[in-house]
């Protein structure tokens, strides 16, 4: 479904991106994991049009797009890594969602205002945050203001930068089912875009490392931790199966905890 | 420093704050726009009506401001100017963003070789000193108000499409205008509902603080004598016919350079409010 070939990017004297060549299928869920500076978001962006990679083509359906311009401004969306900053504080969370449903001509322009408040709905935020201005919402919430912004665009693709980094633990975790519900009703292809591989084993099918504007490893998750081969790749798995352990024994403390009483 | 040994509360509030300041600009523009209005409630003299037996005659009870020359009413004079130089410098402030705001808009917007050949045409314009080019136009058109309005205004320009181009750009980097983009909003829109919410505040405070320059400019068009032209009153061209007199009649020339001080002093404390009220930045403490 999306096919990426030879992406390379060089800014200020340093490769971003070499030679990098990625094919995702229709539905899939890939993670996109990697240190500080290996590349994932140059990647990301570069897939949204927001930067513009020097070499290489980008397919989309086996058409060659131009990213952020014609029909792959709206077939290909992006969530940024800092929700709050990419919300226009001028508009409220409705007019938001319908900005989007306007730009792109989604649906009957009488019902747009009705259809940007039930997809708000369906993403639980409450009913009085539609009308407020996106700044004074949470981060949490903001999130899903963004999320729904993103989906109102009837996308083919998502891209997610980072969507857990700015979130409080609470908001993680419902952002994470937040995302397997999406993908569950709409099977939107994904690709997450995380530092950590720990989020990603609710959600990828996939897991591809970036190092030093390089992937070097594509495996699925399924045995991601088992036949990982390159030493960031591995030192990853461990991570994994660090968590693993601890929530095994988090999970066998709790057992043993004796009853106190009361809540 | 110099705050910290301030008693009165309210200086040291302007002085923090800038809204002291901003309300006395307000107050003294305000002033400024009542009496500017008052002829239409109040019985004044005519601004041309000559007595030429009460020439250059101080401050009375017939005339509260004293005469001038022709013997005309100097406060009359100083009350029907106000529309004149105020609307001037406003009409000039008017014209100037007219064509600086879509012109630094559609450069910083467009990019490329459309901002490239926008900005170096405006660059050819910014390298004439500015009023010798309004001189020029003035020579061109005849010396009037208008020909004034019109040859400052087209010499003032670029100067503000450069600023407003700065603050565009400025603002055109935040990922929410970028998002709104992507998200399938249209350039327009993204211009008008994203883009200039972000530019009108600090535009607000050049606008305050230029055309109070803009003031000054016109009024020593008009003190030259290539401004307003006689019998218009207006506070320049009041000064230049008070030159000859000053030491006979002193206050022909006072009256009309306190206006121009006070109108200037009521813009500039306005856009130093604006700005000290906008910029959330935490004070730099010596």
């Amino acid at each position: 479904m999306l096919d990426i070939q030879g992406l390379t990017k060089t800014f200020y004297g340093r490769a971003w991106l070499r030679d990098v060549s990625l094919s995702i299928a229709k539905g899939e869920v890939v993670g996109l994991i990697g240190r500080s500076g290996a590349g994932k978001s140059t990647l990301a962006r570069c897939l949204t049009g927001l930067e513009t990679a020097d070499t290489g083509t980008i397919t989309l359906n086996s058409e060659t797009i131009t990213p952020g311009r014609g029909a792959a401004r709206q077939q290909m969306q992006y969530l940024w890594q800092d929700p709050t900053q990419s919300l226009s504080p001028y508009l409220t969370a409705q007019n938001t969602v319908l900005e989007t449903l306007n730009g792109f001509g989604i649906g009957p322009r009488a019902q747009r205002l009705k259809q940007a408040r039930s997809l708000l709905a369906t993403f639980d935020l409450p009913q009085d945050s539609f009308t407020r201005r996106t700044h004074a919402l949470s981060g949490g919430q903001c999130q899903r203001v963004a999320l729904a912004r993103a989906l109102a665009a009837e996308p083919q693709v998502l891209i997610l930068d980072e969507p857990l980094s700015s979130l409080d633990l609470a908001a993680q975790l419902s952002t994470i089912r937040l995302l397997q519900d999406i993908h569950r009703k709409r099977a939107t292809t994904m690709l997450i875009v995380s530092h950590d591989l720990a989020p990603l084993r609710h959600l990828a099918h996939r897991i591809v490392v970036l190092d030093d504007a390089r992937i070097v490893e594509d495996l699925p998750m399924s045995c991601f931790a088992t036949q990982a081969q390159n030493p960031l790749s591995r030192a990853y798995a461990q991570t994994l199966q660090t968590d693993q352990a601890e929530a095994a024994s988090l999970s066998a403390h709790r057992e043993t905890e004796p009853a106190t009483g009361g809540a | 420093m110099i705050e910290r040994h301030l008693s009165l509360p309210a200086l040291r509030f302007g002085l923090r704050g800038g809204r002291f300041g901003l309300m006395m600009g307000v107050a003294l523009l305000l002033g400024f726009v009542v009496l500017g209005l008052s002829p239409l409630f109040v019985d004044i003299a005519p601004p041309a009506q000559m007595d030429l037996l009460a020439r250059l005659a101080g401050p009375s009870d017939t005339h509260p401001l004293g005469t001038d020359h022709l013997g005309r009413d100097v406060l009359s004079r100083l009350i029907h100017a106000v529309p004149v130089s105020l609307g001037a410098a406003f009409a000039t402030m008017l014209a100037i963003l007219a064509i600086a705001l879509p012109w630094g808009v559609i450069a910083a917007v467009a990019g490329g070789r459309v901002d490239m050949v926008m900005m170096r045409l405006a660059d050819i314009i910014m390298a004439f000193p500015t009023l010798v080019l309004a001189l020029a136009i003035i020579g061109f058109m005849g010396a009037s108000l208008q020909a004034s309005i019109i040859g400052i205004a087209a010499a003032w320009w670029p100067s503000n499409a450069r600023m407003v181009r700065a603050l565009v750009l400025s603002a055109s980097q935040r990922d929410f205008v970028r998002a709104a983009y992507l998200s399938g909003a249209s350039r327009l829109r993204v211009i008008v509902r994203h883009i200039l919410p972000q530019v009108l505040p600090p535009l607000a405070v050049i606008i305050s603080l230029e055309t109070a320059s803009v003031l000054l400019a016109l009024s020593a068009l008009s003190f030259l004598g290539i401004g307003a032209q006689p019998p218009t009153p207006e506070w320049g061209a009041m000064l230049n016919q008070a030159r000859p007199f000053f030491s006979q009649a002193p206050h022909m020339l006072l009256v009309p350079g306190l206006a121009v001080t006070a109108a200037v002093l009521a813009l500039n404390l306005i856009g130093e409010g604006l700005r000290d009220l906008l910029d959330t930045r935490e004070p730099y403490e010596w």
